[in-house]
C-alpha cells in the first residue's frame, strides 16, 4: 500500500529521475519523513541505483530518515534571531517538551522540533515555524503557547 | 583522428592531441604534478584540488586543477611556483589534518614539503575523493556505494548505512582508494568489507580447490559477457 503511493508520486513526474528532489518532497508529504522502504522502492521505480537517493536524501536537511512527529516545528538559529534569544526560546522548549537541545521526537510524538539556521525572516525574529506558519517575535512564552494549542 | 597541438609547459614546448587533460599529458611527458584523486579509468572529478597549475590568461597566471583540464592550442603552463608550492601545501596541511594517520597522505604531504599541520587533527583516513564511488559507478558499473549527506559530515558509505546490496564484492574500490581506508579480508571461504557491511560466500574451484572470487562477482560477469552456465567452476590454471 505504501508502495503504491510512492507509485502514483512516481507517475506525476512521469518517471524523470532528473525530478529526484521533487519526488522526495512529495515522498516526504506522505510519510512525513522518508522510510527506507519507500526509498527502495523509488530507486526500483525510477531505475536509479539506491546510492543516488540516498546520497541525495541526506545533502539536504529539508529531508529526515526518521520518523518525525505529526507536527513539525522549525526553531530559527540564524545570528538574527540567535541574538534575540532563541536560545532561551530552544532550552525552554527542549525543558518543557523532554527532548534534546538540538532538537528531536516527543515521546508522544506529537511534535518534531528542529533547528534552522536563518529562514529569511530575521526582522522578525526571533521566528518560529510551526507546521509551515511563521511567527515572528517570540518569546518562550508565547512559543510554549502554540504547542498546547 | 585527433589534432596535434602544442602546449607550453614550465618553457618547454609539449605536443599533444586535442583535447586530453592536462594532467594525463604531463604524466606522459614525465612532468611531476601531484594528483590524488585522478584515476586515468574514471571521469575526472576535481575534488582534491592538489594538481593544480597555473595557466596563462591575458597577461595573467590563473591557478587550475589539471586533472579536469582540456587543453587547447597554444595554452602556456607553469607547474610549479611559490604560489602553488603555498597553496599545495595548504590543501595537504588540511588533508593531514583529517587523516592525521593515513601513510599516503603523510608521505606526500612530506613530499611536498609539509611536516605538521596547525589544524586540529582527526584520524579519518578518507580523503573523500570519491575514488570508490566513481570506480564502482563507472568502471565496475555496479553503484552499489555513495556519497552521505554533506559538509563536515559527508562520507562514503553503502545506502543507508547498512549492507550494500548491490556489492558484487569485486574489490574496485580497495584497490583505487589511494589511502587505503577501504579494507577487505578474505577468510574461511568469505570475503568481507566491513564498511559497505558486506560478507560474500566465495565460490572455489571445482578442481583444485582455492577461492576463485565472490560468487555474486562471478555472477555477474557471467551475465554482462552471456557466459555458460558453468564457465567459472573451475579457475584459470585449472582450464583446459
Ligand atoms: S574511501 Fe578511499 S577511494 Fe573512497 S572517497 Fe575515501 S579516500 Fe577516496
Ligand atoms: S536569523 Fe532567523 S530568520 Fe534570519
Ligand atoms: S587530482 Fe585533480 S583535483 Fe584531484
Amino acid at each position: 500500500m505504501d508502495n503504491a503511493k510512492v507509485d502514483k508520486i512516481v507517475e506525476k513526474h512521469k518517471k524523470d529521475s532528473c525530478q529526484l528532489i521533487g519526488i522526495l518532497q512529495d515522498v516526504q508529504k506522505v510519510f512525513n519523513y522518508l522510510p527506507k522502504s519507500a526509498l527502495d522502492h523509488l530507486a526500483k521505480k525510477l531505475d536509479i541505483p539506491e546510492s543516488q537517493v540516498y546520497n541525495v536524501a541526506t545533502f539536504f536537511k529539508a529531508f529526515s530518515l526518521n520518523p518525525r512527529g505529526k507536527h513539525i516545528v522549525h526553531v530559527c538559529m540564524g545570528t538574527a534571531c540567535h541574538v534575540r534569544g532563541a536560545k532561551r526560546i530552544m532550552e525552554d522548549v527542549a525543558r518543557e517538551l523532554s527532548i534534546p537541545e538540538a532538537g528531536g521526537n516527543t515521546k508522544d510524538m506529537e511534535h518534531t522540533v528542529e533547528q534552522v539556521n536563518c529562514v529569511g525572516a530575521c526582522a522578525l525574529g526571533p521566528v518560529i515555524i510551526y507546521d509551515g506558519e511563521y511567527h515572528g517575535s517570540m518569546t518562550p512564552e508565547k512559543t510554549l503557547k502554540l504547542f498546547k494549542k | 583522428m585527433t589534432k596535434e597541438i602544442t602546449i607550453t609547459v614550465d618553457g618547454r614546448k609539449v605536443k599533444a592531441a586535442e583535447g586530453l587533460y592536462l594532467l594525463d599529458v604531463l604524466k606522459r611527458n614525465n612532468i611531476y604534478v601531484p594528483s590524488l584523486c585522478h584515476h586515468d579509468q574514471v571521469h575526472p572529478y576535481g575534488v582534491c584540488r592538489i594538481c593544480i597549475v597555473e595557466m596563462e590568461l591575458n597577461g595573467r597566471r590563473k591557478v587550475m586543477s589539471s586533472c579536469n583540464l582540456k587543453i587547447a592550442d597554444g595554452q602556456v603552463f607553469h607547474t610549479t611556483s611559490e604560489k602553488l608550492t603555498k597553496e599545495r601545501k595548504i590543501l595537504m596541511e588540511l588533508m593531514l589534518a583529517r587523516s592525521s594517520g593515513a601513510k599516503e597522505v603523510i608521505e606526500l604531504a612530506q613530499r611536498l614539503g609539509v611536516e605538521e599541520t596547525r589544524f586540529p587533527k582527526e584520524d579519518d583516513g578518507c580523503i573523500m575523493c570519491g575514488l570508490c564511488v566513481k570506480a564502482c559507478e563507472q568502471v565496475v558499473g555496479v553503484s552499489a556505494i555513495g556519497f552521505e549527506s554533506r559538509g563536515p559530515n559527508r562520507k562514503v558509505s553503502a545506502p543507508f548505512d547498512v549492507e550494500a546490496e548491490r556489492c558484487i564484492g569485486c574489490g574496485s574500490c580497495v584497490f583505487i582508494c589511494p589511502t587505503n581506508f577501504i579494507k577487505m579480508e578474505d577468510k574461511n571461504h568469505v570475503r568481507k568489507i566491513p564498511l559497505w557491511h558486506v560478507e560474500l560466500k566465495m565460490k572455489q574451484c571445482k578442481s583444485c580447490g582455492p577461492d576463485i572470487a565472490p560468487e555474486k562477482q562471478l555472477e555477474y560477469i557471467r551475465n554482462k559477457v552471456k557466459l555458460p552456465e558453468n564457465f567459472f567452476d573451475t579457475c584459470l590454471n585449472c582450464r583446459p
